[in-house]
């Protein structure tokens, strides 16, 4: 009996480093096979030149081949289309593609969601620290990009969710802005 | 001189043998040293177009169309595989390449970034138009660049959009960038299933760099594990590297033949390998020595006149053959050169007189090729005189005898004469268009490969290099304005669609005037401010947001206006340069139109406008009329020297009869020979003109060997048996050439091998005297 509490206490005394490497993996596999690919979300950016945050708003989709769609509805229409090296931008001026290679920074946001979705935990640790804490069925991941051209621009992105599903996304810039998107059914 | 100092060494008793021998070796060793360090072989073809251009601006455009940006410009094709790989593919071939110094640029597809650190920002409001400052076209603006912000655009384009919130420095760049029918997927540009770049090698690069260059986008291209893609390259840099590779093979080719041949000549023949020996020494010593002449004179040695010299290897056989034939058991060599000198010496005259006579053509490349063969005939003949009558003390030669066939009759002489000039000369002159001016026919690129070209050159807006609009001045202020009259008038042309665009220095580097006025249309700072205060009401920018925008266009109403030297470092100042430079204290800007849609129309409302028709060129055009003269030059010349050898004739005919024949085979062979080219369906160009001057040089020399005959049966033999094998040799050899890939060498090729075989046959029915 004895025994059995000594093994109880020591569990309880350190829980996330005991169970944390199965849990991580746990979510990128149910991330992965999450079968709902379409998500509305509520998306809110500051930035140092505006004077309150900007709310976006509209539907993102996830294909199991990586291409990300984003349909932004408000305040104005735009399409936003992800594809393995490029983002298409679509929307009242027209279209315009930009190769995310010359964008590293903007790369960066978009492969750590993209790389979660596909489950790529390998490419994730590659590019980022991994921070991991969950609460039951809830968990938290925080990347902080290895690249110092990157770093010096995105200090870190916070991904909390339940189970499979992914519900906020939180990207905070160095000069102490952020992204902060919401996701919901 | 050369000449005296044979002779004289012909009779120096005092020279020991191995004396002589150090000195030969000493010069040899000399001339492989020096060539070893310094040797350097270019293949440009424009050293083989004429040189000192009397019209100026005609030169400008010429060394343009040769040494600009497009002569270094590199068009390149992924195909073989699907979208997805061949993008890819295309990103690590440009990135790889960028990392290198050899290349200028790579593009793949339009992109800007850091625009705002590029030097020229400061300047937009100068460079280009903008009259948008009312609040309904700010607020319009600033909307613009809301939606960019929410859409995911690249911070760096959201901050550059913060400075320059109305584009105007993006819509300076567009204007002036590559104007692609391309379409970009996956962030590369493609025309159909195949994905294009461009790629700048360095400014004045080298041959050698170009090669080097070329090899690292094949191997760069390879390293990126392509699998089923494969590249294509195409441009003038390409084409160059790709003639001088085939330059070299021909070389290796007619170097081979030559050696099988005489190795067949002296073992079957002359029965001794000790005499291949000595005519190897003879000819390799005399293209060492010229070559380190050439070099030492001209710096490099074209690849033209390395390959033509090699053949002209089989011409110098002639003379150590004469020597060879003409000893026997009972006459030693030293008593053959002595008999046979005359001649000799005569024929390498006319030879070196016939070549004397490209200096001056206007023809670098020519020039070349004069002092080259003239030193490489000169130096065999010396050899032959001098050296090998001791290098044969003690060779008894056994050769085998070649049948010499019988006399011919006074009567059939004439009449084989009249037959074999008045005949090609009647075929030649009813040929129309017999002589070609148009030098795109010496571009040595496949029409497969010119077709490349053209198709990438058009889907990647690469501007067209033969039709261009040219203003001068040693003003820079009425160039610029003269060049913006000229886009106005071409404008029309883009509108009618007979054109696709221009391109010219006008919208990169705006005149004076035209800078001015739009300074003076800039808002002052405090109109702006409220303007842009008005505009951004109920907007959620904070009211500081745009003041670097609203500063820029305050200091830009002040700031002194833009020059040519500003634009230096900036990313567009080779375009600039491409486009607008000074030579001579006067200032050069050209407008290149792109895509040419109908030829016909474009010239007949070129021909409508008295200022687009005063400032047009066509560069093929112009070279056609350049070569046109210098062609007529020197075919003057080539009359002239046939003259000159008709008058030596004569001269010898006052003493000998005999010897009026002498001139009639080199006519013969000259008219036979450009039948054959006629007959061919060849038009007739500089090189088969040059090649000419080889037939004479050797038509005269055959000529002179037969006739210096008498009739006794053993000295005929001697000659017949020395220029038969001569004619076997030089024939073959050239025949290398006249199957080779590069024109100019097979322009040659046929020339020679159908001029020698006529003035061998011709020489040996006419020339030998009468029975």
């Amino acid at each position: 009996m004895n025994w059995f509490k000594f093994f109880l206490l020591l569990l309880m005394a350190n829980p996330i480093v005991a169970y944390s490497e199965i849990e991580i993996a746990d979510v990128f596999g149910l991330v992965s096979k999450n079968p709902n690919k379409s998500l509305k979300f509520v998306e809110l950016r500051s930035a140092t030149f505006f004077t309150e945050e900007i709310k976006t708003t509209g539907t993102v989709s996830f294909n199991d081949d990586g291409l990300m769609s984003k349909y932004i509805a408000a305040p104005r229409k735009s399409e936003i289309h992800i594809t393995d090296n490029t983002l298409l931008l679509l929307d009242d001026n027209g279209k315009r593609e930009i190769l995310l290679a010359n964008y590293p920074v903007l790369a960066s946001g978009v492969n750590a969601i993209r790389w979660l979705l596909l489950g790529n935990k390998e490419k994730i640790s590659n590019n980022y620290f991994i921070e991991y804490s969950n609460k039951l069925t809830d968990w938290k991941i925080k990347l902080i990009p290895r690249d110092s051209e990157v770093l010096s621009e995105i200090s870190s992105i916070l991904i909390t969710g339940q189970l499979g599903s992914i519900n906020v996304i939180k990207l905070s810039k160095s000069d102490g802005t952020s992204i902060i998107t919401t996701f919901s059914q | 001189m050369a000449l005296a100092l044979s002779q004289l060494l012909v009779n120096d008793k005092k020279m020991t043998t191995t004396s002589r021998n150090f000195l030969f070796f000493i010069v040899v060793a000399a001339s492989a040293w020096y060539l070893n360090n310094n040797l350097l072989v270019v293949s440009n073809i424009e050293q083989f177009m004429p040189a000192n251009i009397q019209n100026k601006n005609a030169q400008v455009l010429i060394d343009q169309s040769q040494k600009g940006l497009s002569a270094n410009l590199i068009l390149a094709q992924i195909s073989g595989s699907n979208d997805k790989e061949l993008s890819r593919l295309s990103r690590a071939l440009k990135l790889n390449l960028e990392k290198k110094e050899s290349f200028n640029f790579v593009i793949n597809s339009q992109n800007f970034n850091n625009l705002k650190h590029e030097k020229l920002l400061k300047y937009r409001y100068l460079l280009h138009n903008n009259n948008t400052f009312d609040i309904g076209s700010l607020r319009h603006n600033f909307e613009k660049l809301l939606t960019a912000f929410t859409a995911d655009t690249p911070s760096e384009f959201i901050d550059y959009l913060l400075i320059d919130p109305q584009s105007v420095f993006l819509d300076y760049l567009s204007l002036n960038q590559i104007k692609t029918t391309a379409k970009q997927k996956n962030g590369v540009w493609f025309v159909d299933n195949k994905a294009l770049l461009m790629i700048q090698i360095q400014k004045n690069s080298t041959i050698e760099q170009q090669d080097l260059a070329i090899k690292t986008i094949k191997n760069t291209f390879e390293a990126n594990k392509p699998s089923s893609a494969k590249l294509l390259l195409s441009g003038a840099s390409i084409v160059a590297v790709e003639m001088r590779k085939n330059i070299l093979n021909t070389i290796q080719y007619a170097s081979f033949a030559l050696i099988i041949i005489m190795f067949f000549v002296f073992v079957f023949i002359y029965r001794s390998i000790y005499l291949l020996l000595l005519a190897i020494i003879t000819l390799a010593s005399s293209v060492l020595i010229s070559m380190s002449i050439t070099q030492l004179v001209f710096s490099q040695i074209h690849g033209i006149v390395l390959a033509f010299g090699v053949t002209a290897l089989g011409v110098c056989l002639d003379y150590p053959l004469h020597v060879f034939s003409n000893t026997c058991t009972k006459v030693s060599a030293r008593n053959a050169v002595k008999k046979i000198l005359k001649p000799l010496r005569i024929g390498v005259l006319t030879s070196i007189f016939s070549y004397m006579a490209l200096i001056g053509t206007g023809f670098d490349g020519l020039t070349q090729l004069a002092i080259f063969a003239s030193i490489g005939l000169l130096s065999t003949l010396f050899i032959s005189v001098y050296f090998l009558p001791l290098w044969m003390q003690n060779t008894k030669i056994d050769k085998r005898k070649i049948p010499i066939g019988k006399c011919l009759s006074l009567k059939s002489k004439i009449f084989m004469s009249l037959l074999v000039v008045l005949l090609p000369a009647i075929f030649l002159s009813q040929q129309v268009g017999l002589f070609n001016t148009d030098i795109s026919q010496l571009n040595p690129a496949s029409i497969v490969s010119k077709k490349v070209d053209a198709n990438l050159r058009q889907a990647l807006g690469a501007e067209e290099i033969n039709h261009i609009f040219l203003a001068s001045d040693k003003n820079l202020a009425k160039v610029l304005t003269k060049t913006q009259e000229i886009q106005q008038q071409l404008k029309n042309l883009v509108t009618q669609d007979i054109i696709g665009g221009t391109m010219g220095a006008d919208t990169l580097l705006p005149d004076r005037k035209t800078q001015k006025y739009r300074q003076e249309q800039l808002p002052n700072k405090e109109k702006l401010r409220n303007n842009v205060a008005l505009a951004l009401s109920k907007m959620p920018f904070k009211q500081d947001a745009f003041d670097n925008f609203i500063n820029d266009i305050s200091s830009s109403k002040t700031m002194p206006l833009l020059n040519y030297q500003d634009f230096k470092e900036s990313f567009m100042a080779n375009k600039l340069q491409s486009l607008l430079f000074v030579q001579n204290g006067v200032w050069y800007s050209l407008i290149r139109v792109i895509d040419i849609k109908n030829i016909n129309k474009f010239k007949q409302q070129v021909n409508n406008s008295y200022l687009l028709k005063n400032t047009y060129y066509s560069i093929s055009a112009i070279a056609g009329n350049i070569m046109n003269n210098y062609l007529k030059k020197t075919w003057t010349r080539l009359f002239a020297m046939l003259l000159l050898l008709f008058a030596i004739t004569l001269w010898f005919a006052y003493k000998n009869k005999n010897r009026i024949w002498i001139v009639l085979p080199v006519f013969s062979g000259v008219l036979i020979s450009l039948s054959f080219q006629a007959l061919l369906g060849n038009s007739i160009n500089i090189f088969h003109l040059l090649s000419l001057l080889l037939v004479i040089g050797l038509g005269f020399d055959y000529s002179l060997f037969f006739n210096y005959e008498n009739n006794k049966v053993i000295q005929l033999s001697n000659s017949t048996h020395a220029i038969t094998i001569s004619a076997i040799t030089t024939i073959m050899t050239f025949s290398v050439l006249a199957f080779s890939n590069v024109t100019v060498l097979s322009s040659i090729g046929q020339i020679v091998v159908i001029g020698v075989f006529a003035c061998f046959i011709i020489a040996k029915f006419i020339s030998t005297p009468t029975k």
